[in-house]
């Protein structure tokens, strides 16, 4: 029963973080979201950028479309690799052999 | 590939809950905790000196001794045990130890281990049990047996390293108690309830368990009311724990209480039981086969004659009369003599006897009471009658007076003895006996008369069908309100045990300062009577390690306790400061 809670919890959380990321790299969701943005190959400007408001307005959402940061390698790699730890540290814990193993019989004659 | 990373990370984390879920449970370590070493003895252990130097390493478990620990088991709580398996270590350091004792314990199974320390000789020296374990291999289980001096009496402690801090301490303090009661449950842990607490001065509503298997204590539910020189004994109802029957005694200001309660361990409950009974005091409560049988009690004005029977039922616990006395009493003994056959399918029946002995026809005044004399001195009790057994000596007279008088002086009687049922079987055909100590006679003529404390100790047994003889052998240890039970040994041992809280020898129960706890251990036995030419009876009490029959290191006091045996035939002691617990020689 506990473990079964402990792998719930697991599966939650797992099912809570790899969608985030599944949707991401849907290109059809991606190119959904490509829509507004209108930056890229096919876009260009005319005139004083700075003469128009709307062009302010289509540099600033381009700018707020960079990569966050969660998506960035340094964040990933070092997610990882905390996360990768931690199970190696939580394996050699949970799988060390714990005293006292087995049925045993003590005493101390102090 | 991120869909890889996660996928591993979640294989990482899958195995990490597996990892810590698994191979860690089922665990079962068992602690062996040792008594006070009050001599330090067991530090300084040589095996050269023992015996010719006088030291005694009873205390200790030593390089050289052996460790046997005793497995039995069972399914069903209802069951009986059966031997399982066994474990025979040897000492390999006189420090300490620690041993597998078996690759696997059967889940959703019960178990009892007993444990049996024998020194280089193989003279049992110390033993221990616990009862009741269930078994689950979800949990790890951790548990305690405390091993006592076989046929000697020592204090439960948890760590004797710190013995002041940790032994096992009840709610009374150093100047101890009177007319307080205890039962050991089915599960090994021993309840303990009210009395008259010198200390508080006052009379106690407080219950404890104490725990066996951790050698700890817990304060459970009051009783209903303070009380007194109540009863209190141990139904079978099948359960782990079994329920508790208590009640009657008196109260506060010595009123008496006509109410009956059924505890269950479980619920910390006390249900109602409808005795029917008028308030009463000092009666006694005796458990056969499951079912307590509450035997007499005084009330304001009268003695009860009535045998009461609790059993346990589908609807709960359900009273009903079992006979009555042909003499009315209370501050008697009451001993199991029922007859038990067991046929061929190993099926056992049980025909309920009581053996009903001496006592008084008033409560009142205490110390002085009437006793009960005559024809009734002893009755046998059986379903819906009772019949008078004539008492005299091997020559067949009453030389003790117990029952009969003479011109010279009024029979004495017997007020507030203990008697316990020892089953004779080192013959091809086993014998009931009855040790019978302690208590108070009344001296000289009804007129002029004074009560002294009981010199003797008595074995009675059965000369016919309506004849008691009794063998009495003179004691060191006088008890004026003792409490007794018999204690674990061999079967077809020719040397059996009874285990007595003696209390003080002062009649007076008012002193405060009684005396302090004497604790000792009968042993009853055949011999032969080169006067008489002829087998009888001993009792005589049993050498021990403790100073005078006293623990050494307290100062603590008692008027009287009661005791409480286990299926595995350990008594333990109550009613002062501390437990005690006398090691049995064997499982019964």
């Amino acid at each position: 029963m506990k473990f079964f809670s402990k792998l719930l919890v697991m599966v939650l959380i797992v099912s809570f973080v790899v969608p985030a990321y599944s949707q991401e790299a849907d290109p059809e969701q991606e190119q959904q979201s490509g829509v507004n943005l209108k930056v890229g190959d096919n876009f260009y400007f005319e005139g004083n950028v700075n003469d128009n408001a709307n062009d302010d307005k289509e540099e600033s959402m381009a700018e707020t479309q960079s990569t966050p940061f969660y998506k960035q390698t340094w964040f990933i790699a070092t997610v990882a690799v905390v996360v990768i730890a931690g199970a190696a540290v939580g394996i050699y814990y949970g799988t060390r052999t714990s005293e006292p193993e087995g049925k045993v019989i003590e005493w101390d004659n102090k | 590939m991120k869909r890889l990373l996660f996928l591993s990370l979640a294989f990482a984390l899958a195995f990490l809950f597996a990892a810590c879920d698994s191979g860690n449970t089922g665990d079962f370590k068992i602690t062996l905790k040792l008594p006070i070493d009050y001599e330090g003895n067991c530090q300084d252990y040589n095996e050269d000196e023992e015996d010719s130097e006088g030291n005694d390493y009873t205390y200790c478990i030593n390089e050289s001794d052996q460790v046997l620990l005793s497995i039995y088991s069972k399914s069903e709580i209802k069951d009986d045990y059966v031997y399982a398996d066994r474990k025979l270590i040897k000492v390999a350091s006189n420090s300490g130890g620690k041993e597998e004792f078996i690759r696997s314990l059967k889940k959703g199974t019960y178990y009892r281990f007993f444990v049996e320390v024998t020194n280089k000789n193989e003279k049992l020296k110390l033993t221990g049990g616990i009862d009741g374990i269930y078994y689950d291999d979800k949990n790890n289980y951790d548990v305690d047996i405390f091993l006592s001096a076989v046929g000697d009496f020592v204090r439960v402690v948890s760590d004797r390293t710190n013995a002041d801090s940790n032994s096992l301490e009840s709610y009374f303090d150093d100047e101890g108690s009177k007319g307080s009661a205890a039962v050991a449950l089915k599960d090994g842990n021993i309840y303990m309830a009210g009395g008259y607490g010198f200390d508080e001065d006052s009379v106690m509503k407080k219950a404890v368990v104490f725990n066996m298997k951790g050698i700890s204590k817990k304060d459970v539910k009051n009783l209903p009311a303070k009380l007194y020189d109540h009863v209190a004994a141990l139904l079978d109802d099948g359960s782990e724990t079994g329920k508790v029957v208590v009640g009657l005694g008196m109260g506060e200001e010595d009123e008496l209480n006509g109410s009956v309660w059924v505890y269950d361990p479980k619920s910390d409950k006390y249900d109602v039981l409808a005795l029917g009974a008028s308030p009463m005091t000092k009666a006694k409560a005796i458990t056969i086969d499951g079912s307590v049988y509450i035997v007499g009690g005084c009330t304001e004005s009268a003695a009860s004659k009535t045998v009461y029977k609790i059993s346990a039922g589908e609807n709960g616990a359900y009273v009903e009369k079992f006979a009555e006395l042909n003499e009315g009493r209370c501050n008697h003994a009451v001993a199991d003599v029922s007859i038990v056959n067991v046929d061929e399918n190993g099926v056992k029946t049980v025909t309920p006897r009581l053996m009903v002995i001496g006592g008084s026809t008033n409560y009142k005044p205490e110390g002085k009471e009437t006793p009960v004399v005559g024809a009734n001195f002893v009755e046998l009790v059986t379903k819906g009658a009772s019949k008078p057994l004539s008492v005299a000596a091997r020559n067949g007279v009453d030389d003790s007076k117990l029952a009969t008088g003479d011109e010279s002086s009024a029979a004495t009687g017997l007020i507030s003895p203990a008697a316990v049922s020892v089953v004779m079987d080192d013959r091809e055909e086993n014998e009931t006996v009855v040790a019978v100590l302690g208590g108070y006679l009344r001296s000289g003529d009804v007129d002029d008369a004074s009560w002294v404390t009981n010199p003797n100790l008595f074995v009675f047994s059965e000369k016919g069908e309506n004849a008691l003889v009794y063998d009495s052998n003179s004691t060191p240890n006088e008890c004026s309100r003792p409490s007794a039970a018999l204690l674990g040994s061999e079967d077809k041992n020719v040397l059996k045990y009874v285990a007595v809280n003696c209390g003080t020898k002062d009649i007076d129960r008012t002193s405060r300062y009684a005396s302090d706890q004497i604790v000792f251990v009968l042993q009853v036995k055949r011999v032969k009577d080169s006067d008489l030419g002829m087998e009888v009876f001993s009792s005589s009490v049993k050498d021990t390690l403790m100073n005078e029959n006293k623990d050494q290191d307290s100062s603590a006091v008692i008027s009287d306790g009661p005791v409480a045996v286990d299926a595995l035939g350990q008594v333990f002691m109550l009613g002062g400061k501390y437990v005690y617990q006398v090691g049995s020689y064997a499982v019964p």
